[in-house]
């Protein structure tokens, strides 16, 4: 009779490398996200004023119907002007409940359990908003500019506005950055949803308010380094080669930006641990 | 060899809270009760051990590496938390699911063990309903088939019987037993110590951060031979027996149980209450109907070495 060892086998199958452990909660949560119906619906929306400057981009480069308005990098700076509510949107949506979501179900010791780092659990997270934020925010411009540089009849439009297309690039990576990591920072802060967007919402549009406020008491556009919007439209400007009627230096919008950027990452670090310290 | 997991002079507090103190102790394969009230210490132990908290001093080993900054050896440890509050819109297919994910299993062979682990838990068939749906005692299942579902060697599992009903409760402590059998290390915390007799006799008993003891059932009980001992006599006239027994010195106090013939001497000499019993009642006729020593449950045990 066949006596079976039935102590411990550990698996000997393939497991996946350590530098994909962010992967899957990535993966994870884009997918869980879009499973979603009223949140692929609205991402399906965000594409809508893109098809209707498709449309008004066709006809103004292909000279047909007597359109004529000219394509450059202001109707793209416009374009990624009009896609900032989708912005704001996914960031409330997608992103507020990310980490607090996690924080009320007192997942993350469990997480931390598995063989993943915090930086893993970090990019994660930061993985699943900033693709979407990548997606309807310098996609639809960016589509729009590969449409205009298929159409046009010759390489005229291209050889005057290649740039453009880096612009679009630049600016929307730099905010879908910044904004990702904000709404992760403000996530971590809050055990629900509904608290880290209204901190979202409140921030910018407090931000704004003040910022104005300031600004006509002081007489001066320095306080508008105060105000998210003012800043965002002051990169914009410089990054589409635009004049600006936002009178701070562009450096300092970046700054700002930047600074942002560096409070969040520290939010998170602070943050995300595996145990909840009750002092 | 080294034992599976080794605690050497560890304490951790959190600001001027000790939560443990200076402990050092071993597990070897199988399983170990580790018992202690509720704010002993157990889970910050347990989470040492899993490497999510870091010790303030001394050195925390689970098979051979220091579990701090090494989320690699979570492939072979298994937790099971005490909280039971998770992705309430989850299934419990696709939490155990993910968390195999996490583990770093391809998506076929996540799929593949959580079938197995839903199936070792007996959560097979409830295991596409919403967590948010489950019992108390479906949430503690599921929590042990993530813990199982990769197939670790070493398994910490915090308070995993507590809040079940005695059907749930044996099936955990079968399904724990058997974990045990199999050559896995396997640390269960509790404060309810008949859940930890059931499961095992090797037992740690910590206490404000300190082990109090540890061993075999039966070693700690030789520890408490200087410790004041409980022994309840059924008698027809308790107040005569009681008024008998407080004439020795090493009987410390007497107790009448209310409504009953029982009274429940308390002695500080064991051996020699027990010695001088059969004197007391075939010299001086006294009747004792029935004994018995609540001290023979855990409970007893650790009340005394915490006194």
């Amino acid at each position: 009779m066949p006596i079976h060892d039935l102590s411990y086998r550990h698996w000997d199958g393939p497991l996946r490398g350590a530098g994909s452990r962010w992967r899957v909660i990535a993966e994870a949560g884009i997918r869980l996200l879009l499973a979603r119906r009223r949140f692929a619906a609205m991402l399906m929306l965000a594409w809508a004023p893109a098809l209707v400057q498709a449309g008004i981009l066709y006809f103004a480069l292909t000279g047909v119907q007597g359109v004529d308005l000219p394509i450059g990098a202001q109707f793209f700076q416009i374009s990624m002007a009009i896609q900032f509510l989708p912005l704001v949107l996914v960031m409330v949506w997608a992103g507020s409940g990310l980490i607090a979501g996690d924080l009320a179900a007192q997942a993350l010791p469990l997480y931390f359990a598995k063989p993943i780092t915090r930086l893993d659990y970090i990019a994660g997270k930061f993985g699943v908003i900033v693709f979407f934020l990548l997606l309807v925010y310098p996609a639809p411009p960016l589509a729009l500019f590969l449409l205009a540089a298929g159409v046009a009849p010759d390489l005229t439009f291209l050889a005057q506005n290649w740039w453009v297309g880096f612009s679009i690039l630049g600016y929307g990576v730099l905010v879908a950055v910044i904004g990702s990591l904000f709404i992760l920072a403000l996530s971590s802060m809050a055990r629900s949803a509904r608290i880290a967007s209204v901190m979202f919402v409140g921030l910018v549009i407090f931000s704004d308010m003040l910022a104005n406020l300031a600004s006509l008491v002081t007489r001066s556009d320095l306080p508008l380094a105060f105000s998210a919007a003012k800043n965002m439209e002051r990169l914009a400007d410089a990054m589409f080669g635009l004049p600006s009627s936002v009178g701070i230096p562009w450096g300092l919008s970046l700054g700002v930006g930047v600074l942002v950027a560096v409070w969040s990452a520290w939010t998170l670090a602070r943050r995300i641990r595996p145990v909840e310290i009750v002092s | 060899m080294s034992r599976p997991v080794e605690v050497s002079e560890v304490s951790k507090w959190y600001g001027q809270v000790v939560a443990v103190n200076g402990m050092s102790l071993g597990l070897e394969p199988g399983v170990t009760g580790l018992l202690g009230p509720n704010g002993a210490g157990k889970s910050t132990l347990m989470k040492m051990l899993t490497g999510q908290i870091r010790p303030s001093r001394g050195r925390v080993e689970l098979l051979g590496h220091v579990p701090w900054n090494d989320p690699d050896l979570n492939r072979r440890v298994g937790y099971c938390p005490e909280q039971d509050t998770f992705y309430e819109w989850m299934t419990g297919r696709r939490f155990v699911t993910a968390l195999l994910g996490l583990a770093g299993f391809e998506r076929a062979e996540a799929r593949r063990r959580a079938e197995a682990a839903l199936a070792e838990v007996g959560m097979t068939e409830v295991g596409d309903k919403k967590i948010g749906g489950y019992s108390k005692g479906m949430r503690q299942r599921i929590k042990l088939a993530q813990a199982i579902a990769h197939d670790p060697e070493v398994l910490i599992l915090d308070e995993p019987v507590s809040g079940l009903d005695p059907v749930g409760r044996r099936h955990i402590i079968d399904l724990v037993r058997k974990w045990g059998a199999q050559g896995r290390t396997i640390l269960v915390s509790t404060h309810i110590l008949h859940e930890v007799e059931a499961m095992t006799s090797a037992v740690l008993l910590i206490h404000h951060g300190r082990l109090l003891a540890e061993g075999d059932v039966h070693e700690i009980r030789d520890l408490i031979d200087e410790h004041p001992r409980l022994i309840t006599m059924v008698t027809p006239d308790p107040r005569a027996l009681a008024a008998r027994l407080l004439t020795e010195q090493d009987v410390v106090s007497v107790r009448f149980e209310r409504g009953s013939r029982s009274i429940t001497a308390e002695t500080v000499r064991p051996d020699e209450f027990y010695r001088r019993l059969p004197a007391l009642v075939l010299q001086e006729g006294v009747e004792i109907e029935e004994m018995s020593s609540p001290d023979d449950n855990l409970q007893a045990v650790f009340d005394y070495l915490v006194r």
